[in-house]
Parts: structure tokens; sequence; C-alpha cells
């Protein structure tokens, strides 16, 4: 069943059909707007971004600025498998993989950039992430930039934890964490 | 080579000063015309309750966006020039000029104020006072058109002639409203001269009514200024270009030829508010201001220096045109577009009419007062 | 002096421009060529001192009707085509009227070199002009806009068409 609704198009009397009343109307509503903002500029909801930044609820739909986790032994989570590379829709995730030189296991990534210019922010790539190693959760809103190669973030620009929270969750990871540990640590 | 001086030292005073003139003039409106583009975006943010652009900065310096003209003109200046390959070369070129060029010519007949004694020279403050200058204003607006649509056809593009055929409907249309709408004042003030206008205005009537254009003709000021709006083709009348969705005759082109096309726009803004003060706001007349100073109605007088009146007349002219100028950017972010039928219909079913009622009825008044 | 070189300049340059537009393939581009003559006559007839007719040519000539040639010419398929077609039999036939044209031309205009040119810029001539038209010949003239207005009605009839769908 289509919904229908009736629109009340009713032809224009004649004071409406000469405009002048109807424009000056008009006008009295954006001249209001015009002096209000005029005489006072800071009655404005204008937020002068990269100087002055909203705080952000941290709820788990909000994606803002990429970041690496650690683990508890400062490693990074990130076993370069190229899930989140596949996932982006923006290509704009660039991973070199590396193998520790003690660990047959897993691989870990020697270049990881993200080219914020060109990403989305989807959150693809934290979908993707089979080790949860990648997070969107900084609260930053990426941006405002004057020279595009500062919105190039690299692995050492991603890499970190928030405060309180040396990641340990995950079973690869316990895994990981438990043969690096039978290493001797690292 | 004296004796060549010497017989022509009028000539030659007269052709120099005229240049000064000219210098002096253009570039105050040319400077003028750059903060207007700033003037619209600064005009257009408030309204919509926005700051505007405000980060151009010299040396750390951004005075609230004032950069942004020297901004715009550079980033207009490197951009690429791009001719599409089928277009006219030569008329794709030239059509920049025929927008700009008629417009700025129109500057030339403007009186910005009333006379300068300079070393005993009466220094008239006015470029050209053409006995014709009403007609000489309609003769070039009408060129104006060939900028509209050589720039449409040169590219050889169907959207840009499409573009250009509602440019020139639009433009020829209103261009007869305009003409009619300026019968009523010549009627009245029995010149063509603008600075004849001018001077007719600094009368009184009734001894305290300073008596303006809009006090004759209220009517075809108002007539007036929707057919110079339409001239313009800015918002309501912008169905030539349409920027949101319908596209307009120069979208083929860029970098500063663009720039020609956008620039012409906004000495046209400029210059309907010089008209419009000229001939209906008394140009540059100061109410009760007179040539020894300023004589109010009741008889009191407040004697003032040469120089000093001449620079009140000078500063009230620009006074009015930068009123004028704020007015049109305002209804231009207020009104929303016209459709094609209602544009067309406005004008040869309703303003055309109108402007013949208002000369006849001026023409039945100045015959019942006797003043033919 | 001025005056003089003036005339010769602008005469010269009308001369030219209507050359060129005979020669000229692209109809679009000769009827601007056609703009340019006539706007270089409307400054002949400012260098004459003659305001009013300079500054009307502007207005009805290049303002008004030459933008209407230009708009019909410009939406004609030929406007369109990259490479114009080669001069046809038509085109002499057409080259031999004007020529024809032009010699007549040259006749009526012989008995003119008799008038003696005002040699002084006069103010303006728009008064007495008026004082003509709406003395003398005030009939004929009223009667020239009785012709336009039965063009304008025939015009309307023909493009006009009665709406019977709706």
């Amino acid at each position: 069943m289509i919904s229908v609704k009736k629109v009340d198009n009713r032809p224009l009397n004649w004071l409406e059909r000469i405009y002048l009343p109807e424009i000056a109307r008009g006008l009295a509503v954006t001249l209001r707007h015009f002096f209000v903002n005029l005489f006072n500029p800071k009655g404005m909801p204008t937020v002068q971004y990269p100087e002055q930044q909203l705080e952000l609820p941290h709820a788990a739909k909000t994606r803002t600025r990429h970041r690496l986790k650690l683990r508890a032994d400062n490693s990074p989570k990130c076993v370069a498998c190229f899930m989140c590379q596949t996932a982006c829709p923006a290509y704009c995730i660039r991973i070199e993989a590396a193998e520790y030189p003690d660990n047959a296991v897993e691989k870990y990534p020697a270049v990881f950039d993200i080219d914020l210019a060109r990403c989305v922010m989807c959150g693809m790539c934290v979908e993707a992430c089979p080790e949860d190693a990648i997070a969107m959760d900084t609260l930053e809103i990426p941006g405002g930039e004057q020279d595009r190669a500062r919105l190039k973030l690299t692995k050492e620009d991603l890499l970190r934890n928030l405060p309180g929270e040396p990641s340990v969750v995950g079973a690869a990871n316990r895994l990981a964490n438990e043969y690096l540990k039978s290493k001797g640590g690292a | 080579m004296t004796e060549f001086y010497a017989a022509n030292s009028d000539l030659i005073l007269f052709a120099g000063a005229a240049a000064f003139k000219t210098l002096v003039f253009l570039n105050g409106v040319m400077g003028f015309t750059a903060l207007l583009t700033l003037a619209e975006r600064k005009v257009s943010a408030l309204m919509q309750d926005r700051i505007g652009p405000n980060r151009a900065s010299l040396f750390g310096l951004a005075l609230n966006g004032l950069f942004h003209p020297v901004a715009d003109g550079i980033k207009m200046v490197m951009k690429e020039d791009f001719v599409p390959g089928r277009a006219e070369k030569l008329l794709f070129t030239l059509a920049p000029f025929f927008a700009l060029v008629p417009v700025l010519a129109l500057f030339s007949v403007i009186p910005f104020g009333d006379y300068v004694m300079v070393f005993g020279y009466q220094l008239d403050l006015q470029i050209a006072d053409v006995p014709l200058g009403l007609f000489l204003v309609l003769a070039l607006s009408g060129l104006a058109i060939y900028g509209v649509f050589l720039g449409g056809w040169s590219a050889k593009n169907n959207f840009a002639l499409l573009g250009a055929l509602r440019g020139a409907a639009q433009m020829i249309s209103y261009e007869v409203v305009l003409g009619l709408t300026l019968v009523g004042l010549l009627m009245i003030f029995g010149s063509a001269s603008l600075q004849d206008i001018v001077r007719a205005q600094g009368r009184l009537l009734f001894g305290w009514l300073p008596a303006w254009g809009v006090v004759y003709q209220p009517f075809a000021f108002i007539l007036f200024l929707v057919a110079a709006v339409a001239e313009n083709k800015r918002t309501p009348f912008d169905l030539v270009e349409g920027e949101s969705e319908i596209i307009g005759y120069f979208m083929e082109y860029s970098s500063m030829r663009f720039a020609a096309f956008m620039f012409s726009e906004f000495v046209e803004i400029i210059l309907i508010s010089m008209l419009a003060s000229t001939l209906f706001f008394g140009g540059w007349q100061v109410p009760y201001l007179y040539e020894s100073g300023f004589i109010l109605p009741g008889g009191k007088a407040l004697a003032l220096n040469h120089y000093l009146v001449a620079l009140l007349q000078v500063g009230a002219f620009s006074a009015k045109t930068v009123f004028f100028s704020w007015f049109l950017l305002v209804v231009r972010w207020t009104l929303p577009r016209f459709r094609f039928d209602q544009l067309m219909g406005l004008c040869w079913k309703r303003l055309l009419p109108l402007a013949l009622l208002n000369i006849l009825v001026t023409g039945a008044v100045m015959l019942a007062l006797g003043k033919v | 002096m001025i005056l003089n070189a003036a005339i010769y300049g602008f005469g010269g340059l009308a001369v030219l421009a209507t050359l060129l537009m005979i020669f000229q393939r692209d109809s679009v581009k000769a009827a601007l060529l056609m703009l340019l003559a006539l706007l270089s006559t409307a400054a002949l007839y400012l260098a004459l001192s003659a305001q009013l007719v300079a500054i009307l040519q502007v207005i009805l000539y290049a303002g008004a009707i030459m933008t209407l040639f230009i708009v019909a010419l410009t939406v004609t398929p030929a406007a369109w085509r990259d490479r114009q077609p080669a001069a046809s039999v038509k085109g002499l036939l057409g080259l031999a009227a004007a020529a024809v044209l032009f010699a007549e031309l040259l006749k009526a205009a012989a008995p003119l070199r008799a008038v003696a040119a005002s040699r002084e810029f006069a103010e303006t001539g728009s008064l007495e002009l008026a004082r003509l038209l709406f003395g003398p010949y005030v009939f004929q003239f009223e009667l020239l806009s009785l012709v336009i207005l039965a063009a304008i009605v025939a015009a309307v009839a023909l493009t006009s068409r009665r709406r019977t769908a709706v």
C-alpha cells in the first residue's frame, strides 16, 4: 500500500502573485539572521575546527582516527595478514610484511601506512581484522592540515594503546604471547 | 613642438585629466569588485549562520579573511587554461572580453561627484559627460549579450549553447523593460546626461523633500531594480548559469577566462548600484548640501570649505553604491530561482505593461501639472 | 585632424569587415564580422557628430537585431559543422548580385559628394529630430507604429497554435 500525501497546492492569491510582499517577508528573515550574526558573532554554532574541537561521545559507533593496538610486551598485535588492506574500499592502507627472526608462527608489519587523505572512515578495516589489532577509537578527527604529506600516518604514528589498556585479548594473542614468553620474552 | 602645446593646451589638459580620472575611478571600482567577491561570501555566510572564509593569511595575519580575494586571484591565474578541442579558438578567447569590456566602459558616464577646483582648473568628477549618457548605458549593456552568447556557442558544447540561448532570451527581454523604465526619468528631468540628472535631483520639493528620482518615480525604481538584476544574471534570474543544477554558458571555461565572466558579474553589481543611486537616489547629492555648505529647510546654514563639500559628495555616492551592492547581495541570497516560463511571463506579461503604464501615467501627470 | 583620422579609420574598418564578411564561409563568423561593420559604422556616425544615430545604431542593430541573427544562426546545423563546404555556383551568383548592389550604391551616393559636411562637433541632434518626428511627421510616425503592431500580431498568430490537449 503506497501512502499518498495530499498537498494543498492552492493557487497564489493576488498579493502573493505580485511577489513584492513575499519578497519583503523573505528579506526580513534573512536580514534578521544577517544583523543578529553581524553584531553577535559568538552566537553562531561554528566550531573553528583544527584549533577548537568538540568533545566526542565514547560510543562504539563513533569512528575516529585509527590506531594499531599493542600487546602487553609492546609488540604490535598486527600480524600483517593484509585483511584490512584487502577490505579497504579507498585503498588507503599499505602494508609490507616482515618475519620475526625467532618466530615461525606469525609475521609483523614492517610498514603500515594509512593515507588519511584517501580514507573514507568506513571502518571496514576494523571489521576485517582477525586479530583485533586495528581500531578507530582514538576520538581524534583527522583532517585540517596545510600539507598533504602530514595526512599520511606511518606505523609509528599508529602504534599506541589507550590509557590503561595493555591488551591481551584474543586467542591468537594469547598463543603468540605464550610463544614469545617460552622464547624468553622479546 | 611648443607651438603645438600652446595651440592644443586645452585638449592636452583635458586628455590628461580624463586619463587620470579613468585611472583612479576604474582602479577604485576594480578594488571594490575584489572586495565584493569576499563580501558575497561573507554576507551569505552571515545570513546562513556561518562565519565564511577567514583562513587565507599573510605572515600569519588573517584579518578575518581579507586576503581571500588575493588568494582567489592567484589560484585563478595558476589554474590550467583549457580550451576544448572542437572550440572556435578565436571566439572562445574573445568572449570573456565581450562580457567584461562593455560593462567597464559604462563607468565612463557615471558621475561620482560634482567638480573640484585644482589650481584654477575645474575638474569634473565624471570621466565623460556624454549628452546622451542614458542611451549609452542601454547601448553598451545590450552589447554584453555577446559575451554570454559567444561564450556558450564557441565552446561547441550542447549544454553551454542551451545556457547561452537562455541567456540571450532573458537579456534581450529584460533589456526592453530596462529601457522603458528609464523613459519616465527622461521625461521628468528632460536630459539624458547623467550629470544633468544628478544636478536636477539637488532641488527640494515642498521646501524640504529632496527631489530624488525615487520620489518622482517610485514605481519605475522597483521595475528598474528587477530588470537590472535580471540583466545581471544572478539569482532569482540565474537561469543563464544555474550553477546548482542546469549548466550555464561558461561551463567549458577555466582559469582566468572563467574569472573574467565571474568578475564581469560582480562589476555589473557595482554598475547597477551606481546607476540606481545616480538615477533614483540623487547620485552624489547629499540632502540640503549645496556648493557653499549645508542649508537646512529651517533656514539654518553651515558654511563648508569647497574641498570638504566635494569630499562629502563623493563619500555620499560611495556610501549609496556600497549600500545597493550589499542590498543586491542580500536579495541574491534570499530569493529562490524562477522557472523559465515564469521568467518570460514576468517580463513580457507584467513588467513590460507596467513600464508602459508608468510612462503613460507620468506623461498624464506632467500634462495635468502643466510641466510639458 | 583627429576627427578626419577617425572618419577614415572607422570607414576603412567598416569596409574591411564587410569584405571579410562576404568571403567568410562560416555563417556565425560572418554575422560577427557584420557586427564589427555595424559597430564601426556607429563609430563613424559618432565621428560625424551624429551621436543619437550612433547610439541608436548600437542599441537597435548591434544590440538587438544582430543578437537575434546570431542566435538564429548558431542553432542551424551549419554552425556546428567543423569544416565548411567549399563555395559553389551559388556563391558566385551571390557575388555577382553584390557587385550589382555595390554599383547601384555608388551611383546613388554620387550626388552626396556635393553636400558640404559640417566641420563642427554638434552637441546633440535629438531635440531637432524629436521636433520633426512629433511635429510635421507625426502622422507618418504613428502610422509606422501601426505597421509594427500588425507585424507583432502576425508573428504571434503564426507561432501560437491552438492548445487542445490538456
